[in-house]
């Protein structure tokens, strides 16, 4: 096995039992990404001396026992949607091609506490706006199980780069779906927090009533272990709770006997492919099998969920990007004719087709005349959903599902036709709109090997309920050991 | 509703996009498909629902969460002016606005 391949804890323990140094973990993983790249784009930038330069402080700093952490010395790779100082962080647009950050996120900063060595920026789609990383104006990533297909999105870039051994694990973010979608995508493990668990300082907004940063790793520990990290209050992030932050590994527990879990009848209907529908089928009979008590659920105010994210999410999108004017950072138009020329021309030619789509979109719906047909029917209707997903933790403990109905299609496939790009997003949306936490496990492979990944949503601040779930589904099965041949 | 032409013209004038012929007759075909799309939210009755301005937090987090005023640390100069400015420059520069 080469390091590449090794999970978080294996590579912990490796390092401190000293059969590997950081430097030479480090130096694998950059000649990995060297040689992989031309084939998988996961990366818009990589910060090779960086990385090798913090390599070596972090090791002198374990070799003096003044770092205790599961994560130090650990190569990771963060969404370029994530302030890093010193580094360019993009959205994987023109608009910041040329933005610096003066600081680092809360996560980022709490990730280079815990002795974090950072690879790269990854790739993604344009300001985390689409499912596919297609919208990135830098480059194409590429799925490691088919290098024709999408990895999804919009955390595309981190998914690929864990499973594919060029990152141990990433942080990626999610406003409708965006850890979660790519991970199943990718055979790999995506979680997102419930909103307010961990900050959001430093993460770009898109949609602030949604996003959330999270964790995309190979197996369930490991993305408790990163959730241990960057989880807890921060006075910088309004929405950030003060909740006393449990140990999460403590819920690494295998065992879901009595645990009741939901499945909605909406989550199995015709729309979701047979494949993907079989596999989550044979995930509820796993779960049966080893004790836990499935039962048969409903929400049928699904049908809603996918009008009423998007408009709330692209009214807050068009709100959150009038601040790219060109004047603190950002891109500039040049020899302009008036400050409105400037601004207009700075917009038009630094935000790509589905960015300028989508701010016209939740423009219109702020609109006066629109306002209340859509911008507040979205927010009743979130009132709504949120109560229903309530009335049906009362019959469960969690809820599980599809994270998308289809696995990875063509690069080019669904481009064209963003309706249909959008309401792939019926499952993954709702957990957004209700501020709860979600993990996508991978849970099976379609006839054409794609993976496919299970989705188990807990109530809000339960993570401790889907982490165990999770894992003990994962210790119960092996869909999580399959890799990409890709090299 | 439809949405034409005009309507993309007037959108995009209130977000500062400019649009050329050939993008606003294709955002007006893509907006149209989308927003009709999303009018299938008409058919859900909202009539007895207040609508949800705030994603609920902790309970202690529902009221205004302030610091304390305490002065911190401010980000170096140069670090925080846009790239094109000139070195040691001590403003943004925008076109000029009054005559």
């Amino acid at each position: 096995m080469q390091l590449h391949e090794y999970t978080i804890s294996e590579l912990s323990s490796l390092i401190s039992k000293k059969e590997i140094s950081i430097p030479e973990l480090t130096r694998h993983m950059l000649d990995r990404i060297e040689k992989l790249e031309p084939k998988l784009g996961c990366y818009i930038s990589i910060v090779e001396d960086k990385a090798m330069e913090q390599a070596a402080k972090v090791q002198s700093m374990l070799n003096d026992g003044v770092l205790n952490s599961p994560l130090a010395g650990i190569p990771m790779g963060i969404k370029d949607n994530i302030c890093t100082d010193g580094i360019p962080t993009t959205c994987a647009s023109k608009m910041l091609s040329n933005f610096i950050p003066p600081y680092n996120a809360y996560v980022v900063k709490k990730l280079y506490d815990s002795g974090a060595v950072l690879l790269g920026k990854l790739n993604m789609d344009e300001f985390a706006m689409g499912s596919s990383t297609e919208s990135s104006y830098f480059k194409m990533t590429k799925n490691p199980w088919d290098t024709e297909r999408v990895p999804g999105g919009s955390s595309g870039g981190s998914a690929a780069a864990v499973v594919a051994g060029e990152a141990i694990y990433a942080l990626g973010s999610d406003t409708g779906g965006s850890i979660r979608q790519p991970a199943s995508f990718c055979g790999c493990v995506g979680l997102k927090p419930t909103y307010g668990l961990v900050s959001r300082f430093g993460l770009v907004a898109y949609a602030s009533s949604l996003d959330q940063i999270g964790p995309i790793t190979k197996i369930v520990t490991d993305g408790t272990l990163v959730l241990n990290a960057i989880a807890g209050h921060d006075p910088m992030d309004l929405t950030s709770s003060r909740r006393a932050q449990p140990d999460y590994t403590k819920a690494l527990i295998n065992d879901v006997k009595g645990m009741k879990i939901g499945l909605p009848r909406e989550f199995v209907d015709d729309g979701v492919d047979k494949d993907v529908r079989n596999a989550i089928l044979n995930a509820v009979k796993v779960f049966a099998d080893l004790g836990a008590e499935c039962v048969e659920i409903s929400i049928p105010v699904m049908e809603y969920v996918v009008p009423a994210y998007y408009i709330i999410a692209l009214a807050e999108a068009s709100s959150n990007l009038a601040r790219y004017d060109g004047i603190k950072f950002g891109y500039r138009a040049s020899e302009p004719e008036d400050i409105l020329d400037f601004c207009m021309r700075t917009r038009s030619e630094g935000f790509g087709t589905e960015v300028k789509r989508r701010i016209l979109l939740g423009t219109y719906v702020l609109s006066s005349g629109y306002y209340d047909a859509y911008y507040k029917k979205a927010l009743k209707a979130r009132a709504i959903i949120t109560r229903e997903f309530n009335k049906a933790f009362e019959k469960c403990d969690i809820i599980i599902g599809p994270v998308s109905p289809t696995t990875a299609y063509k690069i080019g496939e669904k481009i064209n036709d963003p309706v249909q790009m959008y309401m792939e997003d019926i499952f993954t949306v709702p957990v957004n709109i209700a501020g709860l936490p979600a993990m996508s496990i991978p849970c099976g492979f379609d006839s054409k090997s794609l993976p496919i990944g299970l989705q188990l949503i807990g109530k809000r601040f339960d993570e401790p309920t889907i982490i165990r779930a999770a894992y003990t589904f994962e210790k119960n099965t092996d869909y999580h050991r399959a890799r990409p041949k890709i090299n | 509703m439809a949405i034409t032409k005009e309507i993309i013209e007037y959108i995009a004038k209130l977000a500062r996009l400019q649009l050329n012929e050939r993008e606003q007759d294709n955002m007006a075909v893509e907006i149209g498909q989308i927003i009709s799309y999303f009018d299938k939210l008409k058919e859900l009755d909202t009539s007895d629902i207040d609508s949800m301005e705030f994603l609920f937090m902790d309970e202690d987090t529902v009221e205004n969460s302030l610091r304390d005023d305490i002065v911190g640390k401010s980000y170096d100069r140069n670090k925080l002016l846009h790239p094109e400015e000139k070195k040691d420059s001590e403003y943004f520069t925008v076109p000029r606005v009054v005559e």
